[in-house]
């Protein structure tokens, strides 16, 4: 009888339950992944299509054009004000959510779960209507005589940046809730008790051992910035593009395949860099 | 005045009450428990005097200062928590610092301390090291260190050996108290367990549902429990519930089960009480010892240095005997007859 028959649960069981799950991330994902790695190194002319010969001719295209470079550091400039924004508004609500209880924890957190529940292109609407130059906004400050013209709020950044902000909240704001409920509380008693004050309490115990929830709340919004596509589409429109914009004009309107799956690898790649990156960083904190 | 003193201090929440009139003075220097079960109120004292939890009434004087009203970081008293409360990303030396720098203490003078509090508690080698590195009992002594580097008014501990396995426990109880010593600060126990209060105290409180049911020596609480609950609590005592009445020129103790005993001790007063007897105080006798009580043994067990019997009375109630295995002292078999009596003053009359 063969060994890992007589000990099901030792070796069997694992790849069996692991089975359903890896078959079909094999199948579904990284099949297509390495078909479009593929196609990136292919090259591409107008009328004719793919041209099946290896080359790096996207890549260099992708990383020498000024425009193309301009929207590459534009993306990962809106992922990091994106990740600030967040951060700041999402601190303060993760630490009253976590020191909510009963009820009130519940009805906070369904509040804070709210941006998650519409659809993006619903809430991304609302926003348009909130944002345009006649509208929610705009027109309530005209009314009031608090501004003497309309303030700009769509089709450029700060638009993107709030839509944005407010639909990547919620991961931020769970992230470090879990952090900041896995404190013990008796550590803050302990620092009360050797005399320290609420500041320093703050900065050296609730700030430090919250971290990994900062950090991995953080690689969720900027992940969640860089793959955005509906919300800076509809908001940002033709002025201010981003990465998944221009993937999605080379590969659907212009048909180069080929360009667009240069730049979704890239992207790929630097989402996982900044994710390997916090990883070792939590890891090494954990470890020390 | 004391070097503590607490006054009718009270603390109810809603309508229930967790500590009331709870008076107690310490002396600088003493070593004290505060000892009861689960729920008597003695983690909530703890916590008022380390100012987490706010008196709802009474006051709290430390050093002849009123701190009622202080908060906890301006309060200097040091507490060990149950499960140490190190701060996990900080490294030994850093967990001492803490409260030097929150003091602070200037860094050559705080250098200084950390390398004193470390040798004292013998952890000089592992100021490096990270709470996770070390073993449960390494990180009783760095909670013990980190408090003690502030030089504490009063130390505060809070059931602090529970987390430790038994024979680690019994070890930290006389490495507590020469510390203790050695610092010469004045400290506040709380545990459930009666041996380690035994063990360690100079005094005993014991309390009991929110009050003090009595405060003294081990030896006294032990010996001469004043009430039900104590003597109860406290090891193993055997109980009679009746009422003395006068006989024949001397008193006699009728119990409600019919039973009259005619050991008695010199306070007994006429009202009804209880007559609690400890298992070790009563002594097997021969029959024609007066005022000895015939009875059955139902069970012996063995409790390694010593035997424990239960004997049944003639009335029915229900006795246990402690005998010390000593040389030439047979073990006495289950089923067989004897006579059991103690001396009047090994038996304590307890109002009910």
């Amino acid at each position: 009888m063969p060994s890992w028959f007589s000990k099901p649960h030792r070796s069997f069981a694992p790849w069996a339950l692991l089975g359903p799950n890896l078959l079909l991330l094999l199948l579904c994902m990284a099949g297509p992944l390495l078909l479009l790695a593929r196609i990136s190194f292919m090259g591409y002319e107008a009328g004719h299509g793919i041209i099946p010969a290896w080359q790096l001719a996207n890549y260099k295209k992708f990383f020498f054009d000024p425009f193309y470079r301009g929207i590459l550091w534009g993306t990962l400039l809106l992922g990091a004000e994106v990740t600030a924004l967040c951060l700041v508004l999402g601190f303060p609500l993760a630490y009253a959510l976590s020191r909510a209880r009963g009820l009130k924890r519940a009805v906070l957190f369904f509040c804070i779960l709210m941006p998650l529940l519409t659809s993006t292109v619903v809430r991304t609407f609302g926003w348009m209507i909130l944002l345009g130059n006649n509208g929610f906004i705009n027109h309530t400050l005209l009314r009031f005589h608090l501004i003497a013209a309309p303030l700009r709020l769509m089709y450029n950044v700060t638009g993107v940046l709030i839509a944005l902000g407010e639909v990547l909240l919620p991961f931020m704001v769970l992230s470090i809730d879990t952090a900041l409920l896995n404190i013990n509380p008796s550590l803050y008693e302990a620092a009360r008790n050797l005399g320290a004050r609420d500041t320093r309490i703050f900065f050296r115990i609730t700030l430090p051992l919250s971290l990994p929830g900062i950090v991995s709340g953080c690689v969720l919004v900027f992940t969640g910035t860089l793959s955005a596509f509906v919300t800076p589409t509809l908001i940002a429109g033709a002025r201010f593009k981003v990465m998944s914009t221009i993937i999605y004009q080379q590969a659907m309107a212009l048909l180069d395949w080929p360009f667009g799956a240069a730049i979704a690898f890239t992207m790929l790649i630097a989402i996982l860099i900044l994710f390997v990156a916090s990883l070792r960083l939590t890891e090494r904190r954990r470890s020390a | 005045m004391a070097y503590l003193t607490l006054r009718k201090l009270k603390k109810t929440y809603g309508a229930t009450v967790a500590v009331e009139d709870f008076d107690l003075s310490v002396e600088a220097g003493e070593f004290v428990a505060l000892l009861g079960p689960s729920g008597c109120g003695k983690t909530t004292t703890l916590r008022m005097i380390a100012g987490f939890v706010p008196p709802t009434s009474g006051e709290i004087w430390i050093r002849g200062a009123d701190v009622t009203a202080l908060p906890a970081h301006r309060r200097n008293v040091g507490l060990v928590f149950q499960n140490y409360a190190l701060f996990p990303h900080m490294t030994v030396r850093a967990n001492i610092e803490f409260g030097l720098n929150a003091h602070h203490v200037d860094s050559a003078q705080a250098d200084e301390r950390v390398r004193s509090v470390l040798a004292l508690v013998g952890l000089s080698s592992h100021e490096d090291r990270f709470p996770r590195e070390l073993s449960g009992g390494q990180q009783q002594r760095v909670a013990l260190a980190r408090v003690l580097a502030l030089k504490p008014d009063l130390l505060l501990f809070d059931e602090p050996l529970s987390n430790l396995d038994a024979k680690l426990r019994v070890q930290m109880r006389q490495e507590i108290r020469r510390l203790q010593r050695e610092v010469g600060v004045t400290a506040l126990f709380v545990t459930h367990d009666q041996e380690e209060a035994m063990t360690m105290a100079d005094r005993i409180v014991v309390l009991d549902r929110g009050r003090i049911a009595q405060v003294g020596s081990p030896a006294e609480i032990y010996d001469r429990p004043q009430t039900r609950f104590v003597a109860d609590f406290i090891g193993i005592s055997n109980f009679f519930e009746g009422a003395p009445f006068p006989a024949a020129g001397r008193s006699l103790f009728r119990c409600t089960s019919g039973l009259e005993i005619g050991i008695l001790p010199e306070n007994a007063p006429g009202a009804a009480g209880v007559l609690a007897v400890r298992p070790e105080k009563i002594e097997f006798v021969s029959a024609d010892a007066p005022h000895s009580l015939p009875g059955i043994i139902r069970q012996a067990m063995q409790l390694g240095s010593t035997m424990e019997y239960l004997i049944e009375l003639g009335s029915g109630d229900r006795v246990i005997v402690h005998e010390q295995k000593r040389p030439r002292v047979t073990i006495r078999q289950t089923g067989e007859q004897v006579r059991i009596t103690w001396h009047p003053a090994d038996s304590v009359f307890l109002q009910s």
